[in-house]
């Protein structure tokens, strides 16, 4: 214990330890802040968007009323009737977007939820009927409907969307859909989605691959307790050998204070952006849903996804916040269990860092086979098991990638031990 | 001379760079290999998709003649019928094309199927591919038949430009130029933190000049490994593809919607990859000399050009900000870009960071 408290001291008495620590909080404040500014650029863009339709709208209907006018003097009443209709439609819509306008800027999330699932409802209620598109390409019946009852769980709940790049059915993107070229491009502008609210923003950070950069960086600053004093112009390890430890217990204590600070660290990178929301637009709802795949079954033709049959549903906030924080821990043990036998080895922390990214790099391409521990890295594509759904593998789960970096990561740290041990001369 | 040899030699000594090049060439042949043996897989691509657009028509066709049968069919939708049975016809013609092999032929029948369904998607038929789309192949279909070149597939082509090109975009961006500055920078911060700093600030050597020695030292190295780079990703499919003659003037599309060739492209390529290489050499000398900690500049590094990446992903191409030129390939094919004006924006923020490492460590003790 005196050892490992020892240890503890020695990284929190580094410069280095204080300056890296304050260079990560400044990073993802940064990373907080151009979020925030995109965020309001894309508000203030909707709002623009709504009165462009609102302009629009009340020049059709001054240029319907100047045809009506053309048409009685003409004598042409059944044009006047015509137009009337058409005056009719068009105020309703220049009302109808002044109405959604104003629960826009005011936030009154029910009536835009309302106006969306009223647009979406039509697709719903005939799958194979009709269905909508980006340039020629339609969007899947699953996207649909899994857009459809997030709004009804947003409506329910009354929380805040994401922000999206547009003011018409915020689409939620799913893997069902396979947009090519220009349509593609315009898809991916408008369902990729921004966080207004601290728990949201971490669920978009989360999907960016946040926690594996968070992690290796931890790695870089905490991982080299050993290494960095058994390099041939610093051997301050020897010291240790002169006393009456046994190697057992420096081993221990060294790892597991660079352990605990990586833990430490890794949980102070996900609080860092919560704490910048306490500020701006407050944390949000932990009861906002989070898509799960529910698979797709083996038909005659194969393996192929159903967008019409295929099934999902939704889990909170905070039930996935529960699995981010159990996949903190293991993930940051078992990431941390290959950079520190690396370093017993290379003793360079930067040629570590950039061994164990490329490692972590390849690994996640390579394969996506269940009992490859790198396909869990996207830990949000593992809970929402769209990897499981895509790979028609349903052994690639949650459960299973945790108990894989248990596994791995007490190998691989036993396996650093004997490194260590067998270790005699420091030279 | 004899400084700049010893830095060499120390950085070759380290192994890590001997070792980085070994992997950079691994990655450069492990993809060639890889898109060599995935040949026939750019065929089976090309027939499934116009597969799928000719099942499509189809069920329109017979759509059409059922209605006919139940004398339901209207003048319109009896025209609808006719460009539908082209179309079915062209596609038909179109695959068999790409199955013999025949390029000129198949790239004359795709603009004839792209035409007849931009006139059924008019008449709101079926046909799921974007009007923009189907314009802009027409378009490069056309330049491909003036200058006589099969079109070839942007991922998988192992011809020599179109291969370079994607190794381009793969190796020259801010991720490849940070692995660089990673294996680079230990020279210098290992230096103050191992106290071998202070032997060279006792030789008979101005800062000023040694400073300069290691920036020149990194640069001549970084240049050697794009030469790798560039050299390797051309000879491996010169020596082992048969090369189409006139490759290099393979038309690429720009973000405008403009052809460039595939020699501008390379040749811009190379240019603003030397000098995003001596910007970035010259800010790892800069917060090298400044901080002289490698953890914390290591992160401060990794930080700046994460941000950018993010940035620049999300948008945000400022022709001010020379880090937008990291993104190489995005950089070329951006019609904003104007490539004197980066190289010259780049060169000038490379001088303004070394003037800056200069001076602070004129007189800065070392502790």
């Amino acid at each position: 214990m005196r050892a490992f408290l020892f240890e503890c001291k020695k990284l929190l008495k580094k410069k280095t330890t204080f300056v890296s620590i304050s260079l990560s909080i400044l990073s993802v404040i940064g990373l907080y802040l151009f979020n925030y500014s995109v965020v309001e650029k894309i508000n203030k863009g909707n709002i623009a968007f709504y009165e462009i339709n609102l302009e629009r709208f009340n020049n059709f209907v001054n240029d319907s009323k100047e045809e009506k006018e053309n048409a009685i003097e003409a004598g042409n009443t059944a044009k006047a009737e015509e137009m009337d209709l058409m005056i009719k439609r068009y105020q309703e819509s220049s009302t109808n977007y002044e109405n959604l306008k104003k629960s826009y800027e005011k936030e009154s999330w029910k009536t835009l939820y309302e106006e969306d699932m009223k647009n979406l409802q039509i697709f719903i209620n005939d799958p194979n009927g009709s269905s909508i598109g980006i340039e020629e390409q339609l969007i899947s019946n699953f996207t649909i409907r899994a857009t459809y009852e997030e709004i009804k769980i947003l409506k329910e709940n009354n929380s805040k969307p994401f922000i999206q790049n547009t003011i018409h059915d915020n689409f939620l993107p799913t893997i069902y859909d396979n947009f090519t070229g220009s349509s593609l491009e315009q898809w991916e502008l408008i369902t990729k989605r921004y966080g207004r609210e601290g728990f949201s923003f971490l669920v978009q950070l989360i999907q960016m691959l946040y926690i594996p950069a968070v992690v290796l960086i931890g790695c870089f600053i905490f991982g080299n307790t050993i290494s960095s004093e058994s390099t041939k112009k610093r051997r301050g390890i020897n010291f240790y050998k002169v006393l009456p430890y046994s190697n057992l217990k420096i081993f221990v204590a060294k790892y597991l204070s660079g352990y605990v600070f990586l833990l430490l660290f890794s949980l102070l990178m996900l609080a860092i952006p919560l704490v910048c929301s306490l500020f701006t637009n407050g944390l949000g709802s932990l009861k906002n849903p989070i898509l799960v795949y529910e698979g797709s079954k083996p038909n005659i033709f194969g393996n192929t996804l159903n967008p019409i049959d295929d099934q999902f549903h939704f889990i909170d906030y905070q039930e996935y916040f529960w699995k981010i924080l159990l996949f903190v821990f293991l993930f940051s043990f078992f990431m941390y269990s290959i950079y520190f036998l690396l370093s017993l080895f290379i003793k360079n922390p930067n040629i570590t860092l950039i061994l164990l990214g490329a490692i972590t790099f390849i690994g996640l391409n390579i394969s996506s086979s269940e009992f490859n521990p790198f396909i869990y890295t996207d830990i949000h594509k593992i809970i929402t098991r769209e990897i499981a759904t895509l790979t028609f593998n349903p052994g690639v789960s949650y459960s299973t990638g945790l108990k894989l970096y248990l596994i791995i990561g007490l190998i691989l740290s036993f396996i650093g031990y004997f490194k260590f041990y067998f270790n005699k001369e420091i030279t | 001379m004899k400084l700049f040899l010893f830095e060499m030699k120390k950085i070759h000594h380290t192994r890590a760079f001997t070792i980085f090049i070994f992997l950079t060439v691994l990655f450069i042949s492990g993809l060639y290999i890889k898109n060599y043996i995935q040949q026939d897989i750019i065929i089976a691509n090309k027939v499934q998709q116009f597969s799928e657009h000719r099942s499509d028509v189809f069920g329109d066709i017979q759509l059409y003649r059922k209605q006919k049968e139940e004398g339901l069919l209207e003048s319109e939708t009896e025209k609808k019928l006719a460009v539908a049975s082209k179309l079915h016809g062209e596609i038909n013609e179109l695959i068999q094309a790409i199955q013999d092999k025949k390029w000129e032929t198949e790239l004359l029948t795709e603009i004839k199927v792209y035409q007849s369904a931009i006139v059924y998607q008019e008449m709101k038929g079926t046909f799921e591919k974007s009007k923009k789309d189907m314009l802009d192949t027409i378009s490069l279909n056309e330049e491909l038949l003036k200058k006589g070149l099969p079109k070839e597939d942007m991922d998988l082509s192992i011809q020599p430009p179109i291969f370079m090109k994607k190794i381009v975009s793969l190796l020259l961006n801010p991720f490849g130029f940070l692995i660089l500055l990673l294996i680079l920078g230990t020279s210098i911060t290992r230096e103050f933190e191992e106290k071998n700093i202070q032997m060279v600030y006792v030789l008979p050597v101005s800062r000023p000049y040694y400073i300069m020695n290691k920036f020149i030292s990194l640069v001549v190295i970084g240049i050697f490994w794009l030469f790798i780079v560039f050299f390797i990703s051309y000879l491996l499919p010169y020596l082992f593809t048969e090369t189409t003659e006139n490759s290099f003037s393979y038309p690429l599309m720009s973000m405008e919607g403009n052809f460039i060739t595939s020699s501008h492209y390379l040749k811009e390529a190379m240019i603003y990859s030397l000098f995003y290489m001596i910007f970035s050499i010259s800010i790892l000398i800069f917060f090298g000399f400044l901080i002289r900690n490698t953890i914390v500049t290591y992160l401060l590094i990794i930080f700046l050009h994460i941000g950018n990446f993010i940035i620049l992903t999300n948008g945000f191409m400022y022709q001010v900000n020379p880090f937008t030129y990291g993104m190489v390939d995005l950089g070329v094919i951006n019609d904003d870009t104007q490539s004197f004006f980066g190289t010259s924006l780049l060169f000038g923020a490379s001088i303004v960071l070394m003037i800056m490492s200069i001076y602070m460590n004129k007189r800065r003790g070392i502790r």
